[in-house]
């Protein structure tokens, strides 16, 4: 029962918010590579991962939910290796039917022996949309960082980001198949460290 | 014989001092019969001839006209008048074709004289129905004309102003013919309901018409109400049967405009990628996929499966309109008509 009643109060709230055809919900299993570049006075360094995740959204009319999370462990050159936790949740807005505005926070965790490096960036994002041929779509997410939380010496500057989806759906059977490529960018105490982060993730998912 | 003439020629007398516009014409007849047959033929042609000159003569049924002018016809032939006799009888032919002497009242030589005279007189007289009632297909208006002698004689169906609508016969007739007529016109057309004639007319042996009937005819058509045909299916119904220019355009144009955002958007961002391949790979991927759907969804291509739903319900709509047709033929043909018919009037020339 206690597990069974948020299930049920979550079906009564989507279906009071909207008829049920309205509504679309997604989840899906993650997969792909990390790269993690870090630019600072003393040098450049670069980490790499795989990463596994999940992520799902849901909509009820032009309004949506949608959240994603990953995990890996970065590893390269004499840097100590230190475990990637990235997640986000997202409230979206889609006023027309090619462009939707997103806004949430989006949380990231450096762990290693020395510590942990914890990143909350609250993001507004710009999101288009296009049916590209039949079952195919391609997205796109660009967005900039609009406060942050970030527990490093240095001050956080400002923060941008684009995520570029090509999704495909089988036609016949509610599977989703995306290609994923994010990229991101920090810059703190006056551009004196830039991190950059990229993301190629494949991503299975039902629809 | 002497008496008889005497009794005779008493009630002539008696009859006669009665004042002539006291008399009915009726009485007259009854009178003239009985002076026949007292064999007082003078009484009997003098009391017969004014039954038809006085004023009430001419509400004489056509039974007691016929009577008086058999028994007047015979009268002058006993008194020796064989031409007025024939006139008499020519007058009785045209009164009543079907006429026929009696022969255990009248002797054979007042029979011989009618026959010859009924042989050689073109009369005829047509017999509609006052009102019949007949549907398209079934038995019509039946028309029967009987005729004093052979001839020829043609039937026919005018409109009022003399038009002909439908020819019912042309050709000899004896004794008798019955014609019908379905309510068609020559061309095999439902006449219209309205006003017409029934026009017979009798021809001599010089082609001459020597008698004309003509029966008014007031011609009623009941149709059963037919339905209306379908409309063809509006345009709002069809589906477009070529591509608009929607979703090729956006195809196109998100493809490019995306895939060129992921590669041109991201080199600004991270110049120095570490993952290019996946950024070219998702960009460049978005934007042949955008291509590729545009060249399948350009403008102006046809849609199959549009086309054949149109062609489904414009089917459907060819097989509803020709059902419809089909029953409003057969209400069509469904035609009743109700053909009153007044007074024949007779139009004959000179014999």
């Amino acid at each position: 029962m206690p597990v069974r009643a948020p299930l049920v109060l979550a079906w009564c709230i989507l279906g009071l918010a909207g008829p049920l055809d309205a509504q679309q919900v997604a989840f899906g299993a993650s997969v792909g590579a990390v790269r993690l570049t870090r630019e600072n006075q003393a040098g450049k360094v670069l980490l790499s991962a795989t990463s596994v995740g999940v992520e799902g959204a849901i909509g009820v009319s032009v309004v949506g939910l949608g959240f994603q999370y990953a995990q890996g462990s970065l590893r390269g050159g004499t840097t100590p290796d230190q475990d990637l936790v990235e997640g986000e949740l997202m409230v979206s807005l889609r006023p027309v039917r090619n462009l939707a505005f997103l806004f949430g926070p989006h949380a990231r965790a450096l762990v290693s022996r020395l510590g942990t490096e914890r990143w909350l960036l609250y993001e507004g994002r710009v999101r288009g949309e296009a049916v590209l041929v039949g079952p195919v779509r391609g997205r796109l997410d660009v967005w900039r960082v609009v406060g942050s939380n970030v527990n490093v010496p240095e001050a956080f500057d400002s923060g941008y980001g684009l995520d570029g989806v090509l999704t495909v759906t089988l036609p016949s059977f509610p599977l989703g198949l995306s290609l994923r490529y994010r990229a991101e960018r920090a810059q703190l105490a006056n551009d004196t460290r830039r991190e950059s982060i990229e993301h190629l993730t494949l991503v299975l998912g039902l629809r | 014989m002497i008496p008889n003439r005497v009794v005779a020629a008493a009630l002539s007398l008696g009859f006669v001092a009665v004042p002539a516009s006291a008399q009915t014409a009726e009485t007259l007849i009854t009178s003239g019969v009985q002076a026949y047959e007292n064999l007082d033929f003078d009484a009997a042609a003098r009391l017969l001839r004014r039954a038809f000159a006085v004023p009430s003569g001419d509400s004489l049924t056509t039974a007691m006209r016929a009577q008086g002018l058999v028994y007047l016809g015979a009268s002058e032939i006993f008194r020796g008048n064989s031409d007025t006799a024939q006139a008499v009888f020519g007058r009785l032919v045209r009164l009543d074709p079907r006429h026929r002497i009696d022969q255990f009242v009248f002797p054979p030589e007042v029979a011989t004289v009618f026959e010859t005279v009924r042989r050689r007189t073109i009369a005829t007289v047509v017999e509609v129905p006052s009102s019949t009632s007949f549907s398209i297909g079934a038995a019509g208006l039946h028309v029967r004309v009987y005729s004093s002698s052979v001839h020829t004689l043609s039937a026919e169906v005018l409109r009022r102003d003399g038009t002909l609508v439908r020819t019912l016969y042309a050709g000899p007739i004896g004794d008798s013919l019955m014609v019908d007529w379905d309510g068609r016109a020559n061309g095999g057309a439902i006449v219209p309901p309205g006003r017409y004639l029934l026009s017979t007319a009798s021809l001599d042996a010089n082609g001459t018409v020597a008698r004309a009937v003509r029966v008014p005819l007031d011609v009623e058509v009941a149709r059963e109400d037919t339905l209306p045909l379908p409309d063809p299916p509006a345009d709002s119904l069809l589906l477009p049967e070529r591509r608009m220019g929607g979703p090729g355009i956006e195809a196109l144009a998100g493809g490019v405009v995306l895939g060129a955002a992921v590669i041109g958007l991201s080199s600004a961002l991270v110049p120095a990628s570490e993952l290019a391949i996946g950024r070219y790979t998702v960009g460049l991927s978005i934007g042949i996929a955008g291509i590729f759907g545009f060249l399948q969804q350009r403008p102006g291509r046809p849609l199959v499966a549009n086309i054949e739903a149109n062609d489904r319900l414009r089917a459907r709509w060819r097989a509803e309109r020709l059902a419809i047709e089909r029953e409003n033929a057969g209400r069509l043909s469904n035609v009743a008509f109700t053909i009153r018919a007044a007074a024949a009037q007779v139009i004959d020339r000179g014999q």
